[in-house]
């Protein structure tokens, strides 16, 4: 499924604490999403997660999730963003 | 993922630290169709057209922008260059037209409508005098339409009897609104082979031989551009230096593309160019002038500062042709005075001049952009200037453009402030010789041999 048109990636930046990647996860599955890939570092105690997601799913919507998400994160003290899976490839592929 | 985390990173930190952004998504709309017999008419056709093709625009372009999470700073319209559409038109029937044309572009939720335009650089027909004569008037009396004219060509030479009017035009309005420091100019440009498909304002217009309509996109980025010389060694050779920026700006030209298309395609209408150009604006580090002091130049102005711009600008078409093979419009580097905050520091430090501005015009993209001048500058001199840089596009098979403003009041080094996009300046001084015995000969300078190829 990597790189379809119902890719996004994911990217969330906050301080770590436990439960975190759950409350995130939980979110996205709620709104449709399905994770394909994962990845998260640590510097020093703030998180930084990237996540690709799968959006084909009929009870998903770009618009919602994306709001969502974003929503998510202010209300939790971190920092979501949501965009299209496409420009990346665009950007750093020929 | 196909894509590795440092690249999305990469693509994050440009948006949200370096301010890359789609500078401006700019519908192009034929007017070809409004004609009328009278201004009355004219102006509801206009008014029809543009509402049916625009009416969509700023929110499907915020769509979009969500979508990406790339912001799309400017939503604009280029329509048709208006002395053709509204020949029989008398100067106060144009200033009507000025008037319709801002109030769509209000409604529609546009900041800027370009193509309050002629094309006359061999010589003008009964309406582009009319539109000509009208500039001042419209200029004060809109806050959203921009014009432009083009005086020169390659092709045919400069139209010096143009050139000498528009010094007198841009005298007057300059005049009209000099209690906004003479806000006026900002909206016009005075060009030698504009481009028919620059989405970029204040010289955008529909140009013949473009489509009924079309969607073209600005991409901007110096801030993505200095970054990345910031990380490179600081005794890296000028090949290495070049051969980043072009690989950014092939980056940064995918982007733009990738919006405008999927804008244009939204919208059913046709997508032309990207115009790669890179665009300061007033914002800390988001300079141009600051991308060649990361070069090695002190400050901007000094020697070497010539060479170190068209090493940019050249690096970028390559990028950005390599990225797209539909590049157009001005594509390049801009320097605008005012819009440029190491610019603006430069000519307080007295390291720029309207001389070396000049000189670093010949390599640049667009010409001389937003450059304040003392209110007392005669229209003849004005006139000079013009020509002047209309000569360098003229001989060197390029566009040039002049937005130049006499500030009203202002002498030389006084400050002058026009907030926003456009940004404020000190006031540049000009030679205090005269030109004037040349402007009055009028006529037309031939075109150069340069411009016999067929």
């Amino acid at each position: 499924m990597a790189g379809s048109e119902n890719s996004i990636i994911l990217t969330a930046v906050g301080i770590n604490r436990v439960g975190v990647l759950g409350e995130i996860t939980g979110k996205i599955s709620d709104l449709g999403g399905n994770v394909m890939d994962i990845s998260q570092k640590m510097m020093g105690n703030k998180f930084n997660l990237l996540m690709e997601i799968d959006l084909s799913g009929k009870n998903s919507n770009f618009a919602e999730f994306k709001e969502g998400m974003e929503k998510l994160g202010e209300k939790n003290g971190y920092k979501v963003s949501i965009v299209r899976e496409k420009i990346f490839r665009y950007m750093h592929r020929i | 993922m196909q894509i590795s985390r440092e690249e999305i990173l990469e693509t994050i930190r440009m948006v949200q630290l370096e301010n890359l952004d789609i500078r401006t998504v700019t519908l192009g709309i034929s007017l070809a169709d409004c004609a009328g017999v009278s201004a009355r008419q004219i102006g509801k056709k206009i008014r029809r057209k543009m509402l049916k093709y625009a009416k969509n625009l700023v929110s499907t372009a915020n769509t979009v922008q969500d979508r990406y999470g790339i912001p799309i700073v400017n939503k604009r319209i280029a329509v048709s260059p208006l002395s053709n559409v509204a020949e029989n038109c008398s100067s106060a029937e144009f200033v009507y037209l000025a008037g319709v044309l801002d109030e769509v572009a209000a409604e529609v939720g546009v900041d800027f409508v370009g193509g309050f335009s002629a094309l006359v650089h061999k010589g003008y027909t009964k309406g582009d005098l009319a539109l000509m004569n009208a500039i001042p008037e419209a200029l004060a009396r809109t806050s959203r339409v921009c014009s432009s004219i083009n005086a020169a060509s390659t092709k045919s030479g400069i139209n010096m009897n143009a050139v000498a009017l528009l010094g007198q035009i841009i005298k007057q309005a300059a005049e009209k609104t000099k209690k906004h420091n003479s806000l006026g100019c900002c909206k016009l440009v005075v060009f030698a082979n504009a481009p028919d498909d620059n989405p970029f304002m204040a010289g955008a217009f529909h140009g013949f031989g473009e489509p009924e309509v079309v969607i073209n996109t600005g991409v901007s980025g110096p801030g993505v551009i200095r970054s990345v010389l910031e990380k490179m060694p600081e005794d890296a050779d000028l090949g290495k230096v070049a051969e980043e920026i072009k690989k950014t700006a092939f980056k940064i030209t995918r982007m733009g593309e990738l919006i405008g298309r999927e804008v244009a395609e939204k919208l059913k209408i046709e997508f032309g160019i990207v115009d790669v150009s890179l665009a300061p604006t007033p914002k800390p580090g988001d300079s141009v002038g600051e991308i060649l002091q990361l070069m090695g130049i002190e400050k901007i102005g000094t020697h070497g500062t010539t060479a170190a711009l068209a090493l940019l600008t050249d690096a970028i078409k390559k990028g950005g042709a390599f990225a797209s093979s539909y590049i157009g419009g001005l594509s390049g580097a801009f320097i605008p005075v005012s819009e440029d905050s190491e610019m603006i520091s430069a000519v307080k430090a007295g390291a720029l001049s309207l001389d070396k501005l000049e000189a670093m015009t010949s390599v640049c993209s667009v010409g001389l952009d937003m450059v304040a001048v003392p209110g007392s500058t005669s229209a003849e001199t004005i006139s000079a200037i013009i020509a002047d840089e209309l000569a360098i596009g003229v001989v060197n098979n390029k566009t040039t453009g002049v937005r130049i403003i006499p500030v009203a009041g202002k002498k030389k080094g006084d400050w002058v402030n026009w907030g926003g996009l456009l940004g404020g300046s000190y006031i540049l001084g000009v030679n205090k010789f005269s030109s004037a015995k040349f402007i009055r000969r009028k006529g037309r300078i031939p075109a150069p041999i340069k411009g016999l190829t067929n």
